[in-house]
């Protein structure tokens, strides 16, 4: 350590941050667990009784939808989201990685729309999309000689409809992460395998896949946790309808809580969204757990 | 080890199609609404939707800004409040994690493993499950619908993930300037201010330019935690216009969402080679 730098002092740049994260982090998500054992009401948030699991019981068997049909719905939604997300964004990464192309940046730039957008305008730009009579989508239907359909309306087409949209947005974000893995690849080892005359799938399989797989496991857990939290643009393109099937977990949290007024109800459904982000978040601890020389 | 160009023109192509269609699948969604910005009301409304308006006008732009007392509009004081909270919490973000990042990078105190590995922890813990006991909190300490309340929450939201970012940079600048300038009669401080954050600029830059996104586009935080006009930002405030009138105005729902897209992809453009390096070096073992 420099001259004069004594261990203590660190703290002190450390505090506003500790003090911003201890209030309006951790205490909050530590309130929501004592918050789902608790009866309230939005209308009288003062007014609190001990319920024990009742909210959770509540959930389980007699809320309509159920905890089980919206956790059902936010997997799916996840699933197919992630999945896509990793394997457009991985594919895109890998096109921008050949050194022949040109004007990667503009590439990159150009891709990164979808993902800086607001979530909101997203999602009314889909419903714009969407719309079964003027909708751009129904037009290009037509002229494929195909009939057209209320996207948004239809409770079999809700759930496709709004994970294209977010797989859509979501690409980006994989993009800059599997960019940074291919690009921690030192270029001497694609030279030592054309030497040894690798073509190009052996080349993806056995060297970059190999090196890429922790950038490709860290998106895949960075994903998953922001993809069960996709809020705005499922409410604006169906509002977690039509006939709830499109309510995953956040608007389930949402509407419980602050459409039906239901806090106490609303926490228990807070609680499993952060019980699921925990999961992960151990994952991605245990896995990604800098070395102590890091540290 | 060159290949022939004979052999690499269909590649060459196939290469840049997949590129194309991908741009293609991105721009057009947003094009027909930026096209749309440009139509009149009329133009928006028919089928069959046209690729370019004919009646080409900055119409609907001005008309977002009107009145929405006398107009049907949004008014231009949702995006000053969006602006006021971005720039506050891009402001706040900056400050906060150059201090911690400085702390953790400069400092070796008790437990900074544990709070650094925490940070980590923290930075995933979903927004939406902390929204009941924070509108508990922010009406009672009257912190809800105010800019103040929002601007602290979104530095939180961004606060650990920009920490570990500024730490990284941090380490990456030799402590000897600090420590020449410590000689040169500066006290720890001035050192931290005058020779650190200068060189950290990047650094900073990749921070406030995050923090001003994600407080730019938040809209759960400002559905829950606002109520009035005087302080709902511009996403929620295109949520409650589609709300409160039946037939959504495409026209003019298109031309607010454009004046909120081009501020930010301005900036991410104009900032994005430090940005992408910052997130690298930080998201990521350095």
């Amino acid at each position: 350590m420099g001259i004069g730098r004594r261990p203590m002092v660190g703290y002190l740049y450390i505090l506003p941050l500790l003090v911003l994260l201890g209030l309006l982090s951790v205490y909050p998500a530590l309130s929501v667990l004592w918050m789902s054992l608790q009866s309230i009401e939005l209308a009288n948030l003062g007014a609190a009784e001990f319920a024990g699991l009742k909210n959770y019981l509540l959930l389980l068997k007699s809320t309509s939808p159920t905890l089980g049909e919206a956790l059902g719905l936010s997997f799916l939604f996840v699933f197919v989201s992630v999945v896509f997300h990793v394997f457009i964004g991985f594919s895109l990464a890998n096109l921008l990685a050949i050194p022949w192309v040109k004007g990667k940046n503009a590439w990159r730039n150009l891709y990164m729309i979808s993902w800086v957008a607001a979530g909101i305008v997203i999602g009314y730009t889909f419903r714009f999309f969407f719309e079964p009579r003027a909708g751009v989508l129904n037009y290009l239907m037509r002229l494929a000689g195909l009939a057209p359909r209320s996207w948004a309306a239809d409770p079999k087409l809700a759930m496709p409809a709004i994970i294209i949209v977010n797989i859509w947005r979501g690409v980006p974000y994989s993009l800059i992460i599997e960019t940074a893995g291919l690009q921690s690849i030192n270029t001497e080892l694609y030279d030592a395998a054309r030497v040894d005359g690798a073509n190009a799938w052996q080349m993806l399989m056995r060297v970059k896949i190999p090196i890429v797989k922790d950038f490709l496991l860290l998106d895949i857990i960075l994903d998953t946790t922001d993809t069960f939290q996709v809020f705005e643009t499922i409410l604006a393109i169906t509002g977690g309808g039509p006939l709830h099937q499109t309510e995953t977990l956040a608007l389930y949290m949402y509407n419980q809580a602050f459409r039906y007024g239901d806090v106490g109800r609303g926490s228990a459904i807070g609680v499993v969204l952060l019980a699921i982000s925990i999961v992960f978040a151990v994952i991605y601890i245990r896995f990604f757990r800098p070395g102590k020389e890091e540290l | 080890m060159r290949r022939s160009p004979i052999r690499l023109l269909p590649v060459k192509t196939l290469v840049y199609a997949l590129l194309l269609v991908w741009a293609l699948l991105t721009i057009l969604p947003l094009y027909w609404v930026f096209s749309t910005a440009f139509k009149s009301p009329e133009e928006a409304r028919g089928y069959p939707p046209t690729l370019i308006p004919h009646s080409f006008s900055f119409r609907n732009l001005v008309q977002v800004f009107d009145d929405p007392q006398t107009h049907k509009s949004l008014g231009f004081k949702p995006y000053l409040n969006s602006l006021i909270i971005a720039l506050g919490t891009a402001l706040l973000t900056a400050t906060v994690s150059f201090l911690a990042g400085f702390g953790f990078a400069r400092y070796r105190f008790r437990g900074r493993e544990v709070l650094l590995l925490s940070l980590l922890f923290i930075n995933m813990l979903p927004e939406m499950a902390k929204m009941i006991p924070l509108f508990r909190m922010f009406i009672l300490y009257h912190l809800y619908d105010t800019y103040l309340g929002l601007i602290l929450l979104l530095a939180a939201g961004s606060a650990p993930f920009s920490t570990w970012l500024m730490r990284g940079y941090i380490k990456s600048i030799p402590q000897d300037l600090e420590d020449s300038a410590v000689i040169d009669g500066c006290t720890r401080g001035q050192a931290s201010r005058r020779i650190t954050a200068p060189l950290a600029a990047p650094g900073l830059a990749a921070v406030a330019v995050l923090a001003f996104r994600a407080a730019w586009n938040e809209f759960s935080a400002a559905l829950i935690l606002t109520t009035s006009d005087s302080v709902r930002p511009y996403t929620t405030a295109i949520f409650k216009y589609v709300k409160e009138h039946a037939s959504v105005d495409w026209h003019l729902l298109s031309a607010a969402s454009f004046v909120s897209i081009i501020p930010i992809v301005i900036a991410f453009a104009f900032f994005q080679r430090y940005f992408v390096g910052g997130l690298t070096r930080g998201a990521v073992k350095d």
